[in-house]
């Protein structure tokens, strides 16, 4: 590539503190046009600090940035987007009732200072979006479009601004394996037209397919730089982590040739409502001791079917049996006195309280249900021993059980949550994205938990859209295209590109894989 | 995570993500100090906007703020005006903070004020016939609490049963609130020259208790028991915890199994029910009637000092005797300094937007449910 050009930008010796954290420490880093440069390491490595230091939200304590080999001070955002950097946040900032159009040209509109020149903007971001490879019709409000649709119109917005420099923080997070791809080939494009990139991630498999140029950290610290192909998945791992991960244990099989069917669905349909999709006739089967995926394209009815499944919407017809009793359409805290564990999709809207402290969110479906409490009033000495074993077991950090949920990383948010699912040892655990945005260290906390509770008899039904980590961990997949059951089979029996196929296929193969 | 909202989000990045704000991170002081720092910038701030208001007026800024401290605290009668108003505002003010911290705005305290001195004074010309002994008064207590329990709760069930706005619900059941006590003043109780019921015979009063000049250490004692109720019953009770969950995320309450209805209506009843406490201390140790708009703005002021308290119950009665001094002071105002009265309203709200200016008070408002 451009290796021996000039820098797009350089970093030099950065260090950022806040309080005792040190965020960064001495960190060096240099990025070439035409290059995707991947930024990895775990939930808390300094990764987004960084980047907010380059993109001019903070300051560095010590050290020099430099771009196109002139060095600069950002004092804001506008800074860097004035000297053509970019970047994309894990949220979005976009208005829902404004077209693609008018987000894109917002805050960019300083061009046209006699007003918004509406046809002309429009067609100027309807030619970047083509050029860029991104299927979107600009005239649509924004709050129409899927996530990854969202994704594009930020980034269009930076092209918009003319920035040289994208740096997106953890893009693939919200998006699905073939959106995934779809925005690598995005990034490609980008590169070929001479702009730089750096996507933050914590995810080996998106590095190895799409970086050109890695850097590590580690604590705050760069811990490894590569080119690509320098590094395989095992070197990259052991630089993020500083020790090695070891493999998640073998499947065993159920001691019984024919476990017991812990829970079973018969034509559960749900109809789409405002912001939901459909089901249709969906059947399925979970048994003792096995892991069964539940798998599509995002927005293809995976939630919609876990929530059902959870109580927290009623199906309009079907049958859900948990060993063999009808427990359709009860609550969720019913279902938990009939031994389910339940981790939702959205840790901050159904699993979490933030405000509150640990104990209180490990003991919030059992304070309602009558425990820790006597005469109406709580035993908080009892919680508080409860909180700290569990706090222990699952190594969370901090283990203190007056700690603020919210003062906790995402990944110790998650094993607070998972402790507590799992604490009364269920007999179904319904899962989905349990590992979404945790680092490789939480993830395989999590997945270890997960298939323990799999050798202790139990069944599990995981929704996940990442392959890699169904194949790891799930005996059977499930994969839902259009809220119906577009493919079924075990793992070991299917190939990625039959599910890819299921998933993205228009026709239901209906015969395949049913029972 | 990508749901809510339709998928679309419009935030600031990284807004409170604790790590810090960047450069203006040297100046804001750590986060345990940035509140009661706030609060004295606001007082400083207030006390400066009243100088220079008092000054416009004609008045000696320092005179007029003396006036007002002494008005509040200089003498044994003034300091017995301030506690007790200070008792009903605390009163009132958990009536507020208890929903509130379900997350359900109850705006509604005036109409629930004039409820409860309603359901008093019925009880005390029904039953005692215009007096009473200890009972009389008990039961009037008795049912200025549910009465006020039942305005509240009204609220609370229209919320709950059809998903009104129970601010909207509040403030039109506020009028009410007025009017119903306005009809009972018509009726036969009614006093031949002022505008209020007869008063009650000698001797109903609230038992007395011989401190700081009797009945006023009564209902101090009421304000003090009502707050440290409060506290227990939301820091360390099952039902207290309900109201925290649903509070802090009603969806998770919701997938913890507490009923979002069942508790809207309930912590409404309990808010009620303290603000029928208020109002039959008001009642009972001030207007030994039932007067014209028995609230008197109490029920507003209540909700800025359960926010000035942050939404906990023991700060309460500190920030209660605050705003009572503000208008106990205020009273005295024209006396001294010859600006009127209603400079009390014009203190408080300018201490009310200093509060919020300097964010010793945030008032976050969920979406809508």
């Amino acid at each position: 590539m451009t290796g021996g050009a000039t820098p797009l930008v350089t970093m030099r010796g950065i260090s950022k503190s806040f309080g005792n954290l040190r965020a960064n420490r001495d960190v060096d880093l240099t990025l070439y046009r035409g290059e995707v440069h991947s930024l990895l390491g775990e939930n808390g490595a300094g990764k987004s600090t960084l980047m907010n230091i380059l993109f001019g939200m903070y300051r560095p304590d010590t050290g020099r940035i430099e771009v196109d080999g002139t060095p600069v001070s950002f004092g804001s955002p506008r800074d860097a987007l004035a000297r053509g950097i970019g970047m994309v946040h894990q949220h979005f900032m976009l208005v829902p009732d404004f077209t693609v159009a008018e987000n894109v040209a917002l805050g960019g509109e300083r061009r046209h200072r006699l007003g918004l020149r509406r046809t002309r903007v429009t067609a100027e971001v309807a030619e970047l979006a083509e050029r860029f490879g991104m299927h979107l019709d600009v005239r649509t409000p924004v709050r129409l479009l899927s996530v990854e649709q969202q994704q594009q119109v930020e980034i269009l917005k930076l092209l918009y601004r003319g920035a040289d420099l994208l740096i997106l923080d953890e893009p693939t997070a919200v998006l699905g394996p073939v959106e995934i791809e779809r925005l690598f080939v995005t990034l490609r494009r980008l590169c070929d037209a001479g702009r730089g990139v750096v996507i933050i991630t914590h995810k080996l498999t998106e590095v190895l397919s799409v970086a050109d140029r890695i850097t590590v950290l580690r604590q705050g610290a760069v811990a490894a730089t590569a080119r690509s192909g320098e590094l395989d998945r095992a070197g990259l791992a052991l630089a993020m982590l500083g020790r090695e991960l070891p493999a998640l244990p073998a499947r065993r099989p159920h001691p019984d040739a024919e476990p017991p069917t812990v829970l079973e669905v018969e034509g559960l349909s749900l109809p789409a409502g405002r912001s939901t999709k459909p089901l249709h006739d969906v059947r399925l089967r979970v048994s003792a001791g096995e892991i069964v995926g539940i798998t599509g394209v995002e927005g293809n009815g995976q939630t919609e079917l876990m929530r059902a499944l959870s109580g927290l919407v009623t199906p309009s017809s079907g049958t859900v049996r948990l060993r063999g009793r009808d427990v359709t359409g009860i609550s969720p805290r019913q279902l938990r006195a009939h031994g389910v564990g339940i981790v939702t999709d959205d840790r901050l809207r159904w699993d979490a309280v933030t405000e509150m402290s640990l104990e209180e969110n490990l003991a919030l479906v059992d304070v309602p249900a009558g425990r820790f409490s006597r005469f109406g009033l709580l035993r908080g000495g009892r919680m508080r021993v409860w909180a700290r074993r569990l706090l222990d077991d699952h190594d969370v950090s901090p283990p203190d059980p007056q700690a603020r949920m919210g003062a906790l990383s995402g990944g110790n948010q998650q094993k607070v949550v998972i402790a507590r699912e799992l604490a009364h040892g269920p007999d179904l655990l319904l899962a989905s994205h349990p590992v979404r945005g945790l680092d490789a260290g939480a993830a395989d906390f999590v997945f270890r938990r997960i298939v323990e509770l799999r050798d202790r008899g139990s069944g599990i039904l995981l929704n996940s859209a990442d392959l890699d980590e169904l194949w790891a961990v799930a005996d059977r997949v499930v994969v839902l295209n259009g809220g119906r059951v577009a493919l079924e089979g075990r793992t070991e029996d299917l190939t990625i590109d039959q599910v890819a196929e299921a998933m993205t296929g228009g026709d239901v193969p209906s015969a395949v894989g049913r029972d | 995570m990508t749901e809510r909202a339709g998928g679309v989000a419009v935030q600031t990045a990284h807004a409170g993500s604790g790590g810090g704000e960047g450069n203006r991170r040297r100046l804001t002081p750590p986060p345990r100090l940035r509140r009661p720092l706030a609060f004295v910038a606001a007082l400083v701030i207030a006390l400066a906007v009243m100088a220079v208001l008092f000054a416009v007026l004609g008045a000696d800024p320092v005179k007029a703020l003396r006036a007002m401290a002494t008005g509040a605290f200089g003498t044994p009668y003034a300091l017995n005006q301030t506690l007790q108003v200070a008792s009903v505002l605390t009163m009132v003010a958990i009536a507020a903070l208890i929903p509130f911290r379900a997350g359900v705005m109850n705006v509604g305290g005036e109409g629930q004020l004039a409820a409860g001195a309603t359901a008093a004074t019925v009880v005390v010309f029904t039953v005692g016939g215009g007096g009473g002994g200890l009972g009389v008064v008990l039961l009037a207590v008795a049912a200025a609490m549910i009465g006020a329990a039942v305005w509240a709760g009204l609220t609370g069930v229209l919320r709950a049963a059809l998903g009104a706005n129970e601010v909207i619900v509040g403030l039109m059941l506020n009028f009410l609130g007025a009017l119903l006590a306005e009809w009972v003043i018509a009726g036969p109780w009614a006093d031949t020259l002022a505008p209020q019921t007869r008063a009650f015979d000698e001797g109903t009063d609230l038992p007395q208790i011989p401190l700081l000049g009797g009945e006023f250490a009564t209902a101090l004692l009421v304000a003090l028991a009502v707050s440290g109720l409060a506290w227990v019953l939301l820091d360390r009770s099952r039902f207290g915890f309900a109201v925290r969950v649903l509070g802090g995320n009603a969806d998770a309450g919701l997938r913890a199994g507490i009923s979002m209805r069942r508790m809207t209506v309930a912590v409404m009843l309990v808010g009620g029910a303290a603000a029928g406490l208020a109002a039959s201390v008001q009642v009972f140790t001030v207007n030994h009637a039932l007067i014209q708009n028995p609230a008197q703005g109490y029920g507003y002021t209540g909700i800025a000092v359960a926010l000035l308290a942050g939404l906990r119950p023991r700060l309460v009665p500190l920030a209660a005797v605050l705003f009572a001094a503000l208008t106990v002071g205020a009273n005295s105002l024209p006396a001294v300094t010859g600006v009127s009265t209603s400079a009390s309203l014009i203190v408080q709200g300018v201490f009310v937007i200093c509060l919020i200016a300097t964010g010793a008070i945030t008032v976050r408002s969920r979406g809508a449910s």
